[in-house]
């Protein structure tokens, strides 16, 4: 699904380096369109969270989301505890791609689990 | 005033498009809520994974709490949980989770004040009372966290030892051995601070349910002022060689 736009998103990413980039892909009528949205994180080098017009022209413009995609600048692309949890939540795979090295790391709901997934199941048992 | 409401995503279970009669953002929330088993609970839920809500009210989108109690925000409202994440760890959700908690707030019955609420005196039906608790621990763990900066190394003269945690705690300080009987706290070699209930801990963005617990056992609090007498004694004299 990545491969046909991984020009397209490398460029957006490498242009809004050293700031992580983001975006989503969608799909309409079995066709998938890359598109690029603004960082609206606080730290925008150090997490991302999609802007939510930009975000929300994607979701209008397709039928359906398909994956989420981000950069991780100057970093490994292994997922954190945070994309983890977001993904599983969303139920949506996640790619993450370092910058500049150009790793691609998948990443589908599920997959995986929080490495503190223990202690917060047992405190909603708990309550 | 009658408007949409288009839920996106995982919301869309909920109902994939609202036509309400609510001026306030918070109502539109608390609108569907009221109409559906579980709305209030799966923001809460997506709130502890580290989701932002986003709420886009006329093409443009909410960015403070403030703005969730203003009339003056027309037109429809597209309603979708942001995916977001962090190179490292955790973020921190804050817009969201206060969203949650203003909606809830508001959510409280009528002649009820804040003090009662928090005192668990009001007569109000334990569910709403639960409910409260959840919404207001969330924003308040998210607002702790956030007032939580680290710790700050002073340079200046006055900079010492016994000031406490803050000038000291910084990496490649030297750590002091001390020999003989000591009248003096130890040195913090890594001060973590976490926003958390006395029922448990989660990881940063989330929260625990203290909410719940003050109040099912307000009365029976005083077993943990107890333990704090019993071993007060043990912390004041500590001997080393």
């Amino acid at each position: 699904m990545i491969e046909k736009h991984l020009t397209d998103i490398l460029n957006y990413f490498e242009k809004e380096y050293p700031k992580e980039g983001c975006g989503v892909i969608g799909s309409k009528n079995g066709e998938t369109t890359w598109y690029p949205c603004g960082n609206q994180a606080e730290d925008p080098e150090e997490g991302f969270e999609l802007n939510s017009k930009d975000y929300l022209q994607a979701i209008l413009a397709s039928d359906e989301i398909e994956a989420v995609i981000h950069s991780h600048p100057d970093y490994r692309p292994d997922p954190s505890d945070h994309d983890i949890s977001t993904c599983n939540f969303l139920n949506l795979p996640y790619y993450i791609i370092s910058i500049p090295n150009k790793e691609v790391v998948k990443l589908l709901p599920g997959e995986r689990e929080t490495s503190d997934a223990k202690e917060r199941l047992f405190t909603r048992t708990v309550s | 005033m009658q408007r949409n409401v288009y839920l996106h995503g995982q919301l869309a279970n909920f109902g994939k498009e609202w036509s309400v009669d609510a001026p306030l953002m918070s109502d539109v929330i608390k609108l569907i809520d009221c109409q559906t088993q579980g709305f209030r609970k799966f923001l809460i839920e997506a709130a502890e994974a580290g989701l932002e809500l986003s709420m886009v009210v006329d093409e443009e989108s909410i960015e403070t709490p403030e703005e969730l109690l203003l009339e003056n925000k027309k037109g429809d409202v597209h309603l979708a949980l942001m995916p977001s994440g962090s190179k490292r760890g955790w973020g921190r959700v804050i817009l969201g989770a206060i969203i949650i908690a203003v909606s809830l707030w508001l959510g409280m019955p009528e002649g009820a004040t804040l003090a009662e609420v928090w005192a668990g005196e009001a007569a109000l039906h334990t569910a709403a009372l639960l409910g409260m608790g959840i919404g207001i621990n969330i924003a308040m763990a998210g607002l702790a966290e956030l007032m939580a900066k680290a710790p700050s190394h002073e340079q200046g003269p006055d900079a010492g030892l016994f000031n406490g945690p803050d000038s000291t705690v910084i990496q490649g300080t030297p750590v002091p051995i001390c020999y003989g009987k000591l009248l003096i706290g130890g040195k913090p070699i890594s001060v973590n601070f976490k926003a958390s209930g006395i029922t448990g801990t989660t990881g940063g963005g989330g929260s625990t349910y203290t909410g719940i617990f003050d109040s099912i056992y307000s009365d029976n609090r005083d077993w943990l002022n107890d333990l704090m007498e019993i071993n007060k004694d043990q912390y004041i004299v500590t001997d080393q060689e």
